[in-house]
């Protein structure tokens, strides 16, 4: 049996119009996402809800607090990474490097949430680029 | 082996229906959960494709039973039960039933592929909502939901191609002889092939 007719053995005009209206649903919304690019920088939210800006662009390896003991974030060659010692099943360490505005990477047993971000309103000025990472 | 037994009728008292499918989802989820997958929420859920055939088979109330039963047995099961995995799978299940009880309110014959994609979508969207709200507690978590959704998509599309040809499977088999005895209840859709 083809896909497709599987696919029309199981389906009703209504069920293809549902997973047409699903599927538009859901381009849109990953458009929207796209479209919310610009100066990119990386939000580090550790276990105390204390927010971390770091600059995209600039390398640096650096430990956070996080409910169950230190994560290592990682930035390189325009990526971030978060690589966990303890995690029951290491997610965030398996998600590997993002590097996109709108991605993000989470460790959420040890709460840290780390995101890209690359709107105007969380745009870095140049004296802040200047710092090392700034808290907020 | 009784000759007669291809052509006799299979029929299963509904409540024991609910309790095979039931089994069935908790089976799915803790299999699946010892599989590797490819990303955080990328998890196919296979235990909603039973959940859907006790909708198509059964009506909502077993689908209902078959949903709470899965999370609750595979919790304590897995030792998780009243952890935040447990909200999530409950947040979940929950969304997913209401979408199919909101779908299955409409005149539309949808089956099972139709009731699966909108439910997994909702199934996502209500555990990143649980997710920001009791475990994040970070909004940023919203930008990655549309990328989340696609993988929802795709596996909403392959439980309910699933949950079609066993409910085909199971029609083919006699099991849905008890239909006959007013024990099934298809009225809110089903297979294309039984048109």
């Amino acid at each position: 049996m083809t896909a497709l007719e599987a696919w029309t053995r199981c389906t009703h005009v209504a069920d293809r119009w549902l997973a047409l209206l699903c599927a538009l649903l859901v381009m849109g919304a990953c458009i929207e996402t796209l479209g919310d690019s610009g100066e990119e920088i990386v939000v580090i939210r550790d276990a105390q809800a204390k927010e971390t800006l770091w600059p995209l662009g600039r390398d640096k390896v650096s430990q956070v607090q996080g409910k169950l003991g230190p994560v290592q974030v990682e930035v390189r060659d325009r990526r971030v990474r978060l690589l966990e010692y303890r995690s029951p099943r290491l997610v965030g360490t398996m998600t590997g490097w993002i590097h996109r505005a709108g991605q993000v990477t989470a460790c959420i047993p040890c709460g840290i949430v780390i995101q890209i971000k690359g709107n105007r309103a969380e745009k870095m000025t140049p004296a802040q680029d200047t710092y090392d990472g700034i808290i907020r | 082996m009784n000759p007669d037994s291809e052509t006799l009728p299979l029929t299963v008292r509904p409540e024991l229906q609910v309790v095979y499918w039931s089994a069935a989802a908790v089976t799915a989820h803790l299999l699946e959960s010892g599989l590797p997958y490819p990303g955080p929420w990328f998890k196919p859920g296979l235990a909603n494709i039973f959940v859907l055939v006790a909708w198509m088979q059964l009506g909502w109330r077993a689908a209902i039973g078959v949903a709470l039963l899965r999370v609750f047995a595979s919790s304590l099961i897995m030792g998780t039960f009243f952890s935040p995995t447990f909200f999530l799978g409950l947040s979940g299940a929950l969304a997913a039933l209401l979408t199919m009880g909101v779908l299955g309110l409409t005149r539309l014959r949808i089956g099972p592929v139709g009731l699966s994609i909108p439910a997994s979508l909702a199934h996502m969207t209500a555990q990143v909502f649980v997710a920001q709200e009791l475990i994040i507690g970070h909004p940023g978590v919203f930008t990655a939901l549309p990328w989340f959704l696609i993988g929802s998509w795709i596996t909403g599309l392959f439980n309910g191609l699933v949950a079609c040809f066993i409910l085909q499977r199971l029609e083919r088999g006699g099991l849905a002889n008890s239909q006959e005895q007013g024990k099934v209840n298809w009225q809110r859709g089903s297979c294309a092939s039984r048109e």
